[in-house]
Parts: C-alpha cells; structure tokens; sequence
C-alpha cells in the first residue's frame, strides 16, 4: 500500500504501460465475459464512427452518458477537446485526467486564479468539480451536493 | 452486477469517523484509508449506483466523492463466471 | 493463484482509485513554456471570442480565452484547438504561378507583376467593369477596407463582393428596410438579461457555442427563462428549448406573420411603442407605400393559427403558446442566423422578426431585442461596415445613391462624380460573368470554389480560358486553387496585425503574435503592392501597414452613424474591444443602439426616447410582407427537401479545421442525416452509402438515421471538400439581397 500511495513518483509512462496491459489482460484473460464495445481498439474504428461518443457510449456507459449531461456536454465540449485523441499525434495529450495548465487553462484560466486566490493551489480542478458530472440542470444527478451540504 | 472504485476526499481528522460510516454500506469494502482520502470500492447492481454515490456524499467528514473507476457487466453473474 | 474476473476487476478498480491520488501539483506546471501571451481574437465564427496566444520560439504554442472580452475566458471546441491550424504543413510560403497547367513556385516580382498586367490588359481592352474583387468575411477589417477603396475607389471599378453575400446580404437589407441602419440594435449583454429567448432559424450551439453557453447559463440561473428553437431538425441546441417548432423548410414567412396576427388578436401587442416608433409599410408594383396599423391587422387576418398550421406543419396550439411568450415575456431576444438569411426570402423573414419586436416594444431595453448572428469573424466589422459588397460605400452608403458617392469622393480625395453609378456584380453573379464579361478577378482568403451554391455551373467559369484569378490564400489545400492563375502567400491569423468586428458592433484588435512562415507577407501589404503596380496612385494607397489603414478608415467612419472615431489604435490595443458608435476617445461605446443616453447618435435632448435616425421619418417600419414558398419545393420526382449546414467540429469549408489531428481524426467525413420513418421506407439502414441526387448533381454519402430531421426532410454538412455539398445545392437568390438559398432544395435519396 506504501508503495502504492507514493505512486507518484511513477512517471506517467509506466502508468500507461501499466493500464495498457491491463486492458490487454482484461480482453483476452476473460474472453466469456467482456463487453461488446470492447472488441473495437483504438485506431481501429470504422470511419463512419469516429467520433468518440459513439463508440463510448456503449464501451464506457457511465462516462459517455455523465459528459452528456454535464455542462461540457451541453455545449458539445467533445472527448478530445480534453482528453486527447488515442493515437497521440494530437495537439492535446492523450490522458484520463486532462492538465489543469494546458487544457482545463484554456476556458477556465479566470475561475483558476479565483479558486487559487481562495484556497491555495489545490491538486486538480476535477477533486471538487467533477468535469462529467457537473450537470446544466438543477437537481441533476451528481451536482456538487456535497459543497452545499459540508459549508 | 457492476463494480466500481469511489475516491473520497475527507475533511481533515474525520477519517475514522467516516470510516466506521463507511463500513456500514453495504457492497462496500475500504480498500486504504489515509490521512485526506479513502479509496472504497462497491459491488451493486448497475442501477443502484448512482444513489450509492450520492449516498457516500452525505456520509459526515467526506468532502467530495470521485468515480475512479466503474464495469457494468450486469452479465457477470449470469456468465457463471464468477 | 486463483482469482478470477470479478476478483480481477475489483483489484484494478482500487488500484485504479489509488492512482488518483495524491497527484503532484499540477496547477503549477507550467503553461508548455509559453513566452507571452499576446492578445487576439478567435479565427473562426462571427461570435468573435477574445483569446490570449500563447507563444513561444515565435510559435503558437496554445490558446487560452481572454478573461476580459465579452467570452470572459471561454471558448470552443474549435477555438481551444486553434494553435494545430497555424503551424499546419501544408501552408503556403511562396508564390505561384500556373505555367502548363500546374502552379509552380515564383518570386513575389513575377507573381506581382503577372497578376498587374493581366489586370491592365483586362480594363485596357474591356474597361474597368471586367476585373473584380472576392472577398471574405475573414479579412482584416483592414484588408477589406483597403481592397475596396482600391478597386471601387482605384480602379473605378465596382465589382467587389465577397462571401459575405452569401452569409449575411439578407441580415443587412432586413436591418436596412426595418431601423434605417445595417447591424444589431442591441449587444451579447442582453443575453444575460433577456427572460425569453426565440431562436429561429439558427442552430447556436454548434455554430456559436459560446453564445450558446451564455444563454444556456441564463436559463440555468434563472428558472422563469423560456426558449424557444425554431427548426426543422432537433438540433444541439434545441436541448435547452422549452419549445421546439420543428418547422416545414421554407414556411418561415407563415409563422412569423401567423405570431403577430396572435399577438394582435390577444392585445399582447404595446401600442405606446408601435404607434409612436414604427410606421407601417408594403411593397405595391415595387414601390414602399404607406400602410396604417388597420391595414396592418387586415393584412394578417389570413394567417390564423390553423392556417399557419396547415402551411407550417408546426400545431396550432404551439403557435399560439410561441407567440404568447414571446410577447409576455418581460424581455425577448430573438436570436437567427442562416436559417432566415439563406432563402430566398431572407430579407422578408428579417422584417417579419423585427415586425414581432417592434408590436411588443421588445427592443432597446436589457435584454429585449432583436439580434442576428454572423457567420464570420469579421463580416459585419470588415464587409458590411466597410461597404465592401457590390451595392455598397463604406459606413451605410449606397454606390446608386449621388449624395452618398459624392461623399466618398470628397472623403477619398477624387474629383466629384468619378465613382462608377452602378452597383457591381454580386457574388453569384461575378462568378457567372468570370472568363465573359469579368477578365481578371483576385479573391482573398475564401474558398468560393468550395462554397457557391450549385458550385458546378460556376467551377465552369472557372475553369474558362479567357479568365484570369489570382488567390491570396494561406493553405495550399483550399478548393479553388486548383482554379488559380497566381497564388500569393499570405500571413495568417495572428502572424499579423489588424481588427476584426463580431456579430455585436464589437471591434477588437488582434495584435500580431509570430512571423509568417517563408515568404508569406500580410494581405494589406499584397494589396498596396498590387495596386501600385495596376496602375493606382500610390498616395491614394500610401499605406505601409494595417494600422495606417485603421486610422484612414476610423477618420472616414467620423462623418457617418458609425461613427468610431474614438477607438484608436492604442485604444485597441488596450482594451478588449469595444462597440461602435465610439465618436470619441473617452466614449465608452453604444450597447444600445437608437435610444436617448445610449446611442450618440440620438441628441441628448431629443424628446422621444427612441429615435430611428436612418430612417427619414425617424421610424422603424413594420413590413407587410406576405407567405412565400422555397424556390424549390419537393415534388414527386424529388420528394424530399434538403438543408445544408455546419457542424460544431468543422468551420465552413474546413480548410482551417481540418488541420487539427484531433478534428480531423473525430469529424472527417460528410454524412446524411436522415430521419427514421424516411429511412425504414427507403429501406436504408444507418452507415448505409446513400445516394443523394437533386436537379443539379448527386453524391454518395454514409446516412446517419435518427430523430434530428424532421420526417421529409435530410441534412448534409458543406464542410468536406471530398463531398462538394454545394454541387447539389440551388443558386436561386433573394431578389433585394442577392443572397441564395442554399438552406432549401428538392432532393431525393436512394441505398447506393
Ligand atoms: S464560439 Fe466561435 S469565436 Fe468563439 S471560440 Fe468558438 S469558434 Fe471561436
């Protein structure tokens, strides 16, 4: 566990290395029972599909619906934006976790400075606001209810 | 049934106390418990979901709630794989 | 070990969690080592978002919103991906010219010199009226300015339009018609204030998403905001629509009347505004004539909600429940864009949404307002208030109008009466005279080859011998340059300095951030060379860079109702934009237009608050304008209609958008929207290749089934230079704007 909590010192390429490999072993380790969507890889899309959603809606359910609702879904804020596109030859990097400096910056650099003037420098926007879930609606599912609850 | 790993940020010296809440959930088990974060993951109907997160919102001392990581193979039971 | 898949997963999903934590502080990494951040505007669309460019090693390296113009720091899908598309491969950095049917790299001299002289020869042997300008609602305010002085001014010659005629021509002539003056009444602050949105004709949130975002942020801070979206397909944006009116292509005019007559018979009407402010008026034998509001009422008496009903396909009950929140609503802001403006009708429909502003007395306070949306950058800013169209002088003069030339002539220094009379040719039209009656023609920084409606019948002038076409142009991929003679190199967005004007009177300056590659030199430069060597005075052109041009155009601007003055260069480069009129330099510019305190153009001491100072009665007018259908309405042979459009992922032609890996990678391909029912009897199944086939052409396309557009009705997006959309597309135009119609034609599909 120790070593674990510190993974941090792990470069951001054995952690790619390691989910790499663990998807590999989840798709061909337990052939009965993996989901449809998980036969398509990356880069092997049929043209008419590319488009991120399409293929996640039915691979990453959760996901795909939460940005859907999310205010980023609303205004059609699309996967790559932030994420990156798989083959990597993208602008932006290719990441689960978008950087706060050269992604989340470029629409939000003023609420940065207004939450780092207020709370100090915190590790990602996402702890607290979580990019898929925050939803356009009042009372939709996962809007920050915590926030209103603990202050 | 669907798995999923939750990240939950705690207020600072609650974590005990959010902790014993925690172990009251059921499907849940605490993975690691450290000073700020709990990692928990929960084995539930995919449906159910969604009220278990917000259900770990409103434990006392938990600040906020990530989904880290979620499989909804709602066919693992039926495969027999299991 | 014995674990099996369920064990498995529940493993990774902890370590997942745990590789989220305690990540190292990522706020303070650095910004991709930017240098300095220079500030400019979005490339693409007419909402006009400020960006901060980020630049290192004289490279864009990102871009970031600028917190201080009106997108306070937001952008787009498009606008974040900026920084792939300027240092793109396939750039142009040196001239061309064609030699045996291929461009082959030249120097600027030969390059210059060839295109002066085929210009010379042109006006030598035919006169002034066969060489022509196209332009582009993407040049610089500058650039337009200037080429228009040039050839208009210069050359005597008035054939200069641009894409703008195909964007915006039927936003202008319904402003023009209505208040007396071109461009919006009020400015992007009233979406923050308006408690009822009527979006017709316009699919924001793709094609303005930033626009889109406010609003959407509106009605989610305050839950008494309504919207209404008016549009055949269920679009992006009619997922915040408290009411979509998925209406029948083509019947726009029926449901706007059909809204005022509800308005009237219901007296949700405001008789203080409209029988004080607005004047009625129809069109008899082609003259205006006086009407009165009885006339007025008789007029709309036909267009009962059944009857719209019946001619728009939208329920009565719907109308009715539109028009009322619309007019009780305590401020309405109608929004359009090409849905109104590309039909063949799009002034009319123009005048019929002001119609339903000026009876409720919807306009000139916060959030009421009557507001048209640009396709462009800087179409209003450099095209329309530059006058850089056909009919057009600058700052809302006319070419047919004496008084109006005579002015222009005294502002640019010729003697009196030396303008051309007459208007020149209109884009459809110039491209139809190209190798005939139109010799030589240099277009700037568009793709008409690309984007002209029916485009076949127009790539065969441009492929006519006896024409001669010089691009300037930045990528070496757009469509019409397969048809140019000479290509000049020209810099890009922030590689050089200039302002654009967005949708809202807002001109803002984008300062210049990098070199441009190679030889590439900026358009003005290209400009001034060119017409020194066409034979043009060069004190009548002595400028050496866009800034000198700024300051011509501000002082030209001080003798009309445009009138800003005020905003000098350092006053640009200072702020992030500001609205005109600004007559000076302390003035803090008009959100307000034609009202008393807001608006300098309205005497302090007037003694009505509103005052329609471009109108000779100083009244908006109210237009009896009567239903008229599509130029082309399905019929048997071709039974479905066919709408074209964009795409929040590609811009217009995509020669930008498609240099992002990440756009091109996602969106890359044309498709055809088709709905259900039609698809399960055409037996076309989605991905299926379909054949699309109108009068003019036809195209293969993967269908994209689903529940957007409406049953008989199928979308395609223009954007893919693989699939020329616009061959399919039908060049019927607005008799008094010139604007086509490409949102309607027949078509029919087919399993290919
Ligand atoms: S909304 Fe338009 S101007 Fe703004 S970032 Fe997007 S494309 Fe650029």
């Amino acid at each position: 566990m120790t070593v674990l909590r510190n993974k941090w010192i792990l470069i951001p390429a054995v952690v790619l290395v390691l989910l790499g490999s663990y998807f590999l072993f989840l798709n061909t380790a337990f052939t009965g029972t993996r989901c449809e969507g998980a036969r398509v890889k990356h880069g092997q899309v049929p043209e008419d599909q590319s488009d991120c959603y399409t293929c996640h809606k039915k691979t990453t359910p959760k996901a795909a619906q939460d940005w859907y609702e999310s205010k980023h879904g609303m205004i059609l804020v699309k996967c790559y934006v932030c994420h990156g596109q798989p083959d990597g030859k993208g602008a932006v990097p290719f990441t689960a976790t978008p950087s706060v400096a050269t992604v989340c910056q470029r629409c939000h650099a003023p609420a940065i400075d207004l939450m780092q003037s207020k709370f100090g420098v915190r590790d990602q926007c996402e702890t607290c606001h979580m990019f898929h879930t925050s939803s356009l609606h009042h009372g939709a599912y996962g809007k920050s209810e915590s926030k209103e609850k603990f202050e | 049934m669907a798995i999923a790993s939750f990240v939950l940020q705690m207020e600072p010296g609650r974590g005990a106390e959010a902790a014993a809440a925690l172990s009251r959930v059921p499907g849940l088990t605490l993975e690691f418990s450290g000073e700020q974060n709990l990692v928990a993951v929960v084995e539930r109907a995919s449906a159910e979901l969604p009220q278990v997160e917000s259900g770990l919102k409103e434990v006392p001392g938990v600040l906020c709630v990530i989904t880290a990581y979620l499989n909804i193979e709602d066919e693992l039971e039926a495969a027999g794989s299991c | 070990m014995n674990i099996n898949r369920r064990q498995f997963i529940k493993y990774s999903a902890a370590a997942f969690a745990m590789l989220l934590l305690d990540k190292g502080p990522a706020l303070a990494a650095p910004d991709q080592g930017v240098e300095r951040w220079v500030k400019g505007v979005c490339r693409y669309c007419g909402t006009g978002c400020g960006v901060m460019v980020g630049v290192r090693d004289n490279k864009v390296v990102m871009v970031k919103g600028d917190p201080n113009n009106h997108n306070r720091g937001m952008l787009c899908l498009k606008g974040a991906l900026l920084p792939s598309v300027v240092h793109a491969p396939d750039r142009l950095t040196q001239p061309l010219i064609r030699k045996e049917g291929k461009l082959t790299p030249a120097s600027w001299d030969e390059a210059l010199d060839l295109t002066a002289a085929k210009f010379k020869e042109a006006m030598a042997q035919f006169g002034a009226q066969s060489v022509g300008f196209y332009g582009s609602g993407q040049n610089l305010t500058e650039e337009s300015y200037l080429a228009n002085k040039i050839f208009k001014g210069g050359l005597k010659c008035n054939n200069v339009d641009g894409n703008p005629r195909l964007c915006m021509a039927s936003a202008v002539g319904g402003y023009v018609t209505t208040f007396g003056k071109d461009e919006p009444f009020g400015s992007y602050e009233d979406l923050d204030a308006a408690t009822c949105f009527f979006i017709i004709g316009s699919n924001t949130s793709e094609c303005h998403p930033v626009l889109f975002r406010r609003i959407a942020a509106r009605k989610q801070n305050d839950k008494n905001v309504r919207v209404i979206v008016v549009d055949p397909r269920v679009t992006n944006t009619a997922r915040i629509a408290d009411m979509h009116l998925a209406i029948r292509p083509g019947t726009d005019l029926a449901l706007l009347n059909a809204m005022a007559h509800i308005i009237l018979n219901e007296e949700l009407d405001e008789p203080r505004f409209h029988s004080k402010y607005a004047a009625f008026k129809a069109v008899e034998d082609g003259k205006p004539v006086d009407k009165t509001f009885e006339d007025y009422r008789a007029f709309l008496a036909e267009y009962t909600p059944e009857k719209a009903a019946e001619i728009t396909g939208i329920p009565a009950a719907a109308i009715v429940k539109a028009a009322q929140l619309f007019a009780s609503s305590s401020a309405t802001m109608s929004l359009w864009c090409m849905g109104l403006n590309q039909r063949v009708r799009g002034v009319w429909a123009n005048n019929l949404v002001h119609n339903l502003h000026l009876l409720t007395g919807k306009l000139g306070r916060p959030g009421s307002t009557s507001f048209s949306l640009t396709g462009q950058p800087n179409a209003c800013g450099g095209v329309r208030d530059t006058g850089s169209l056909a009919h057009l002088l600058p700052a809302g003069r006319v070419v047919a109008n004496k008084d109006h030339r005579n002015q222009m002539e005294a502002l640019w220094g010729l003697p009196p009466d030396s303008l051309h009379p007459d208007p020149g040719l209109f884009a459809t039209a110039l491209f139809g005279a190209l190798g005939e009656k139109v010799k030589a023609l240099l277009v700037l920084c568009t793709n008409p080859a690309q984007s002209l409606p029916n485009v076949k019948k127009y790539t065969q002038n441009l492929r006519h011998p006896g024409k001669f076409m010089a691009v300037i142009e930045a990528f070496g991929d757009a469509e019409t340059l397969k048809y140019a003679d000479v290509v000049f190199p020209a810099a890009f967005w922030c590689e050089r300095e200039g302002v654009y004007g967005c949708s809202e009177r807002r001109y803002s300056l984008l300062e210049k951030a990098i070199d441009p590659p190679g030889q590439a030199r900026p358009s003005v430069n290209i400009l001034v060379d060119l017409a020194t060597r066409m034979g043009v005075d060069p004190k009548f052109v002595p400028f050496k860079n866009s800034a000198e041009v700024w300051d011509e155009w501000r002082t030209v601007s001080a003798s009309s109702a445009y009138n800003f003055k005020g905003m000098t260069r350092e006053r640009l480069r200072k702020t992030s934009g500001l609205l005109w009129p600004c007559p000076t330099e302390d003035h803090p510019g008009t959100k307000i237009r034609y009202v008393r305190g807001e608006d300098p153009n309205v005497p302090a001491d007037h003694p009505d608050k509103y005052f329609f100072y471009g109108n000779p009665n100083g009244r908006a007018t109210i237009w009896l304008r009567p239903h008229k259908p599509a130029a082309e309405e399905p019929d048997a042979e071709y039974p479905l209609v066919m709408t074209t459009g964009r795409v929040i992922d590609q811009w217009h032609t995509g020669t930008m958008t498609n240099k992002v890996p990440e756009i091109r990678a996602a969106f890359p391909n044309a498709y055809v929207e088709i709905n259900v029912e039609d698809a399960k009897r055409l037996n076309i199944n989605n991905g299926d290749s379909v054949l699309v086939e109108t009068r003019r052409g036809k195209l293969t396309l993967p269908a994209r089934v689903g529940e957007v557009c409406r049953p008989g009705l199928i979308f395609t997006p223009f954007f893919d230079a693989k699939k020329l959309v616009n061959e399919l597309t039908v060049d019927a135009i607005d008799d008094i704007s010139k604007q086509p119609e490409f949102k309607i034609c027949a078509a029919r599909i087919a399993r290919a």
